[in-house]
């Protein structure tokens, strides 16, 4: 049976850095998962772009639990795709989170882009300071994606490792 | 190329609280727990079930989630004292469907990590019957060790794991 999930690259920061990017993903998969455990003392948000196109060609939705409530939303045009969305404490320093970003047909150029993600932050014992959520994003773009940009204040050990998935 | 995704251990319990993977190996990136189970709790439709690592009772796990119960939104937290990412399984209540079971996926990154860790887990149950009793949710955990994590405990909430429930542990390596 061939191998059907295969690791394309890993980063590991060994200091601190406001992006992360995959560049020249090869196209011989069918779909993209990528596992970002990030930390960030700067707390806030980050965001994710697709071959480095800063336009307004991104949409997102999304569901999201904090604390003792819910957020939802839909997003118009916009520049990039959040990846903390309506989450006020967002990142945190203590405590990595886990982002499990899915990129679906990646290299079909008849279709925009959509990718899935669910998030997961738990910054403190007793159950408290914590969210997660599902969010939704598309890039109105026909073009293969070849690079994906992970934008935040990144500190040291933040690590990101980008899988293929090919369907035979 | 080796492969990436690799089966550690499984198990098929019968009957038993809680299921234990023991001494794992530090070869992988990631761990992934799929799990496939119905406890033979009488008293309620849905159990909960939660992980624990290392057989730490130490209270050092803490866990939010969001779940849809029966047509219901609801928020679950709390600190478990040996274990969290709490979800939810069927039991055998008369309301039930027979042969259902519950589905979940548990992630668990960089476990060998001198950070602490943080694991995710995604479920759900579907009742398939006029009763309209489901469940869907996801949960964010964490673990306040920087221990390794080398064994993997799970626990239900309620009654014993029933025949025909499964667990698997797989290993994922990023290079």
């Amino acid at each position: 049976m061939p191998t059907t999930y295969e690791p394309i690259a890993t980063t590991t920061l060994n200091s601190s850095a406001s992006s992360i990017s995959f560049s020249s993903i090869p196209s011989t998969y069918t779909d993209l998962k990528l596992i970002f455990v990030p930390l960030s003392a700067a707390g806030g948000n980050f965001y994710i772009r697709f071959n480095s196109d800063t336009g307004n060609n991104y949409t997102y939705s999304y569901i999201t639990y904090l604390d003792g409530g819910y957020a939802g939303s839909t997003g118009t045009a916009t520049s990039l795709i959040s990846g903390s969305p309506g989450l006020t404490n967002g990142l945190n320093g203590t405590y990595p989170n886990l982002y499990d970003i899915n990129i679906n047909s990646y290299t079909n150029t008849s279709i925009y882009k959509n990718c899935l993600f669910s998030f997961y932050e738990q910054h403190g014992l007793g159950g408290t300071s914590a969210s997660g959520g599902y969010v939704i994003g598309n890039w109105a773009s026909t073009d293969a994606i070849t690079s994906i940009q992970l934008e935040a204040d990144w500190d040291s050990g933040t690590t990101a490792t980008l899988y293929g998935i090919k369907k035979a | 190329m080796p492969s990436t995704y690799s089966l550690i251990a499984s198990a098929t319990p019968t009957t038993g609280t809680s299921v234990s993977f023991t001494s794992i190996p530090d070869t992988y990136t990631d761990l992934v727990l799929k799990i496939s189970a119905r406890s033979n709790y009488t008293s309620g439709y849905i159990t909960t079930l939660y992980v624990g690592f290392n057989n730490n009772s130490s209270n050092l796990f803490s866990y939010l989630g969001m779940y849809a119960l029966g047509g219901t939104l609801g928020l679950l937290s709390g600190a478990g004292g040996n274990g969290a990412g709490d979800l939810y399984m069927p039991t055998e209540n008369s309301n039930i469907t027979s042969n259902l079971f519950g589905s979940a996926e548990i992630y668990i990154s960089n476990y060998k990590a001198s950070t602490y860790k943080q694991f995710s887990s995604n479920y759900c149950v579907e009742n398939n019957n006029t009763a309209n009793y489901y469940a869907l949710g996801t949960t964010s955990s964490a673990f306040g060790s920087t221990s390794t994590v080398s064994s993997i405990e799970v626990y239900l909430g309620d009654g014993n794991f029933v025949s025909g429930s499964s667990l698997y542990l797989y290993g994922i390596k990023n290079s």
